[in-house]
């Protein structure tokens, strides 16, 4: 059981991946005053702390989100699955929705978060599976943090590692390490952030063995303005994760279309599910 | 001199040396009696073993596919985890090729992993029914008003029982824990329930969201299942029996839970204690007051006397109180104290009790957490760690006669192997040719980690910003789906064509074993069917292989002991030789061969060797015979699966008579070499020197 568990779970993967990085709202006063004060290669650990505390906060995005999202998981020796879905969030009140919509099979299947509660929603029976924390979690090794927003400031503590390159772009190379008694998934990460736009573009998950779990790439990114932010957005429009514990495996998730505009007050509900499925 | 007169001398050397004999003997008759026993005994339990797991899955042979990444292990790893076995692409094929066997009866594929069903705790229970009833235009009020009853109560009680205890939930921090209470008086005033009806689905969420999750939930159900052919499991698992319900209807999707499963794992907690609390009483005799075991299941009924009056309505409350305190003889008004009075029961007062639960408590309670006939929505993870859901009816609860309380029999439930390929993730070819047009519209293409760097080419000026593009909007996706209703059925050839993971192989003659397994192996490498065999014992994994440790350590035991009796033989012998020296000096001189003497020492051992070693046989035949008539009573579950069944009875086999007989006559072979070689060196020379 453990094996199998172990492996990348798709739909907690995707929701982990998806409500941690969908949106980095850039303030554009920060962008301003980053203009002003541009940041050397060589940094100190106060300059190191804010830029990584700027990844954090853009990650915060209080108004509506919806995205529609294709998903290519791969695995050595299988056929690849895809999937289409439509992903809405109100981090505000820190609901999270998933709509599959492609293929016929997943279409109408959901999941809904509401506070801890991940509600599953399967059209076929018109059931709901509420699944707490706990559950949810319980034999894989996904932790809360997954489901929660980047909290990287609060949960690292930041070394500056110094200036690298990543293909073309100049990028300032962070090592975290977990802060004694937080629980996270994975207590070391290592962050490639572009030097100009301050965009994660590489990221490395390491277990506490020190191995290496996942590399994750995000090639493209899109900006959007939102107007409840007052500010732009930047989203990762391409990440490509590759799984380093059964190589051969990874996923593409493309976050093609998105749509930071107000959306129906009451969607996050089982109702609003339901009624997609007729 | 004649053999009989060497015979007698040697009777007599054995009964002068009286001691030394009984000794000697002793510990033969002991190894000889052990060999019979022990190897009668460990043959029966094999024998159990055997018919426990072919009888049950594995068949006489199991195949799988030559490419897999595990050895295959039907009963999983160790540490309780599938073993990953890959999977054969077309059943019907190998199916064709294998039955040309004439060795071969038959062919049922199989797939064993595990799964998981939420059902929800109590509050998710309710609320979904009222959910259920509120969406139905014809809804009965006065029900509805009857189950706002009901859930108002629930929710009274469940605050009732976190009063002063949010903290020891756990996994609410002190702000969550404070808005926990303040939900919690929010639903305990009238004003809540006033104006439900107008805003029912509101309230049902807001209770589902903030209050279910309050109670303590344990509810996931996790179980492994084989997903085969049930028709034909059914026909060629002979002790294959439907308990409750009904089998799964030829051709239709369906689920058959264990029913040792769904007795000791789905049944409501406190029911099931009881059970297994009478079972113990009548089967083991075992009482409440002499065994802390059962005193611990009536200690853990009275703890968790919440999961029987969280389940009841005020009505059935008020109902069960008064019943409860006729019972009792008793006043007592809070329903909490009265339950755990009743809980905690005693010896002489079990039965009425127990009685007394499946009439007038049960009926009121969800006895099951998944009723037979129920759809479920079963989630699984693939191969892949992706996870699926297939929607299955049960139909009912089976075992296999005469071990269905088993726990490793009933380690399985079982399903149609077309649900099983949709669980384990296999692709459809509707499903490929989605897989094609969702990739176009991603418009990605595949880059391997070695060449990821290239798409951070960037623009040709290092310095220059990445050119972000405005993000579209996301508007254009239809969202009304229509409801996909899960095929109920399926046609033979659909089962057929499709993969499987494993295939239980049933031969005419079980003892031809070996050379089908080299025959199917051959037949793989001539027709490419990309399989290999193996015997249920390595099928059954490290189950299959207790009987060769029983075996090993068994003859390791006897083994030592006839050792033991072989060096005491031995030394015996050679003191005698030294203080018979006189006696073998003179026989040489009055012209005994030295073949005359070998064969004085040979047969007394050979006489003390049959003599006792046929003793240890006759004992240890007639106690197997004994157990044979009485049978040996299977302790526990456990005990039941290698018995298979509720007793073993053991059956004497005479080859192993005739072994042991072989085993003794081979110790007193060996045992005389030594002694008789320095017997026939004594000269007449010595004895006469000596008598100087």
């Amino acid at each position: 059981m453990k094996k199998v568990v172990s492996k990348s779970l798709f739909y907690v993967a995707l929701i982990s991946i998806l409500m941690s990085v969908t949106a980095y709202a850039e303030d554009k006063t920060d962008a301003k005053k980053d203009a002003k004060t541009e940041i050397k290669p060589e940094l100190t650990q106060a300059q190191a702390d804010e830029i990584v505390k700027l990844v954090d906060d853009r990650q915060r995005n209080s108004g509506d989100y919806k995205s529609l999202v294709f998903v290519k998981e791969t695995e050595k020796t299988k056929e690849p699955r895809l999937f289409q879905a439509m992903v809405y969030r109100r981090d505000g009140d820190d609901k999270f929705m998933i709509l599959f919509t492609k293929p016929k099979e997943e279409a109408g299947k959901a999941y809904l978060k509401i506070d801890k509660n991940l509600w599953n929603f399967d059209p076929g029976t018109g059931k709901w599976e509420r699944r707490t924390e706990r559950e949810k979690l319980a034999g894989t090794n996904s932790r809360r943090s997954d489901f929660d927003e980047s909290r990287l400031t609060e949960e690292y503590t930041t070394k500056y590692e110094g200036a690298d390159k990543l293909g073309a772009y100049k990028v300032y190379k962070f090592k975290l390490s977990v802060k004694e008694g937080i629980d996270v998934a994975y207590p070391v990460l290592n962050l490639w952030v572009d030097q100009a736009d301050k965009n994660i573009l590489k990221r490395e998950e390491y277990a506490l063995s020190g191995k290496l779990m996942r590399s994750s790439f995000y090639p493209k990114w899109n900006k959007k303005f939102s107007e409840s932010k007052k500010a732009d957005v930047w989203i990762p429009e391409e990440i490509r994760i590759f799984d380093q514990l059964e190589k051969g495996n990874s996923t593409i998730v493309l976050i093609k279309e998105t749509d930071l505009g107000k959306l129906e007050e009451n969607m996050f509900t089982k109702a609003w599910i339901e009624s997609k499925s007729k | 001199m004649t053999n009989l007169m060497v015979l007698k001398i040697a009777a007599r050397n054995v009964f002068l040396h009286r001691m030394r004999t009984l000794v000697v003997g002793a510990i033969l008759t002991f190894g000889a009696f052990l060999a019979v026993l022990g190897h009668s005994f460990v043959d029966g339990v094999s024998g159990g073993m055997e018919n426990s797991t072919t009888q049950s899955i594995t068949g006489d042979i199991q195949i799988y596919s030559e490419n897999a990444k595990d050895k295959l292990s039907v009963f999983g790893n160790m540490d309780g985890s599938p073993t990953d076995v890959g999977h054969v692409g077309s059943f019907q094929t190998v199916e064709q090729e294998l039955l040309k066997n004439p060795e071969i009866v038959s062919v049922v594929p199989m797939g064993t992993s595990f799964a998981q069903v939420s059902p929800g705790n109590i509050l998710d229970h309710f609320l979904e029914k009222i959910r259920k009833s509120f969406k139905d235009p014809n809804h009965d009020l006065q029900d509805i008003e009857s189950q706002k009853r009901r859930i108002r109560f629930l929710v009274q009680e469940i605050k009732k029982n976190l009063e002063g205890k949010f903290e020891e939930i756990g996994i609410l921090s002190a702000t969550e824990a404070a808005q926990a209470k303040v939900n919690l008086e929010l639903l305990s005033r009238d004003a809540f329930w006033a104006d439900f009806n107008d805003n029912a689905e509101n309230k049902i969420e807001f209770m589902a969201n903030k209050i279910a999750p309050l109670i303590f939930d344990d509810n996931m159900i996790f179980f492994n299942y084989v997903g085969t052919d049930p028709q034909m499991f059914k026909e060629r698992f002979p002790q294959f029996e439907i308990v409750k319900g009904e089998m799964i209807p030829p051709g239709t999707r369906g689920f058959l839970f264990h029913d040792y499963f769904y007795e000791n794992m789905v049944k409501h907690k406190v029911a099931r204690r009881l059970d297994q609390i009478k079972k113990k009483m009548k089967d083991d005799k075992l009482t409440i007051a002499g065994s802390k075991e059962v005193q611990d299941q009536i200690k853990a009924n009275v703890e968790q006397s919440a999961e029987v009056y969280l389940q009841l309505g005020p009505a059935e409350t008020e109902k069960v109180s008064v019943k409860l305190n006729e019972l009792l003889k008793s006043d007592e008004k809070d329903f909490r104290v009265l339950l755990k009075n009743y809980l905690n029961m005693a010896d002489d007062n079990f039965q009425q009790r127990y009685d007394f639960f499946y009439k007038e408590i049960a009926p009121h309670i969800i006895l099951y957490r998944v009723q037979i006939g129920d759809v479920l929505p079963l989630s699984a993870f693939t191969k892949g760690g992706t996870s699926t859901a297939v929607n299955i009816k049960v139909y009912g609860t089976f075992r296999f006669k005469s071990f269905e309380n088993s726990p490793l029999a009933g380690n399985f439930s079982l399903m149609d192997l077309v649900s099983l390929r949709e669980l384990y993730g296999f692709m459809t070819d509707e499903r490929r040719a989605q897989n094609k047009e969702i990739e176009a519209e991603m418009g990605l293409a595949d880059i391997g980690q070695d060449s990821i760097e290239n798409l951070f080419a960037g623009p040709s000026d290092a310095n220059a910003k990445p050119a972000v593009a405005t993000a579209k909007n996301a508007d254009s996706v239809d969202l009304n789906f229509k409801k996909r209703i899960m095929g109920s059925s399926y046609t033979q050839e659909e089962l057929r064509n499709g993969v499987f993971l494993h295939a239980a192989i049933f031969l005419k003659d079980q003892s031809n074993m070996k050379a089908v397994i080299e025959q199917i192996n051959e037949t793989s490498k001539q027709n490419k069917l990309g399989i290999k065999a193996v015997s249920w014992q390595d099928a059954a994994g490290f189950i299959g292989q207790l009987t060769f440790m029983m075996k090993a350590i068994l003859n390791i035991f006897i083994g030592i002991s006839l050792m033991l009796a072989g060096l005491m033989i031995m030394n015996s012998l050679l003191m005698a030789a030294m203080n018979r020296k006189q006696e073998i000096g003179t026989m040489r001189a009055i012209g005994a061969h030295a073949s005359f003497i070998y064969r004085l020492f040979f047969y007394e051992t050979l006489f003390i060797s049959l003599l006792f070693g046929g003793i240890g046989v006759v004992f240890g035949a007639l106690v197997v015979m004994l157990i044979g008539k009485v049978g040996v009573p299977a302790s526990g579950d456990v005990a039941t699966f290698f018995f298979s069944g509720p007793r073993l009875y053991l059956h004497l086999n005479p080859m192993l008579i005739f072994v042991v007989i072989i085993v003794m006559v081979v110790i007193a072979i060996l045992a005389t070499q030594y002694p008789a070689w320095k017997a026939m060196k004594i000269s007449p020379l010595q004895a006469m020197q000596k008598r100087e």
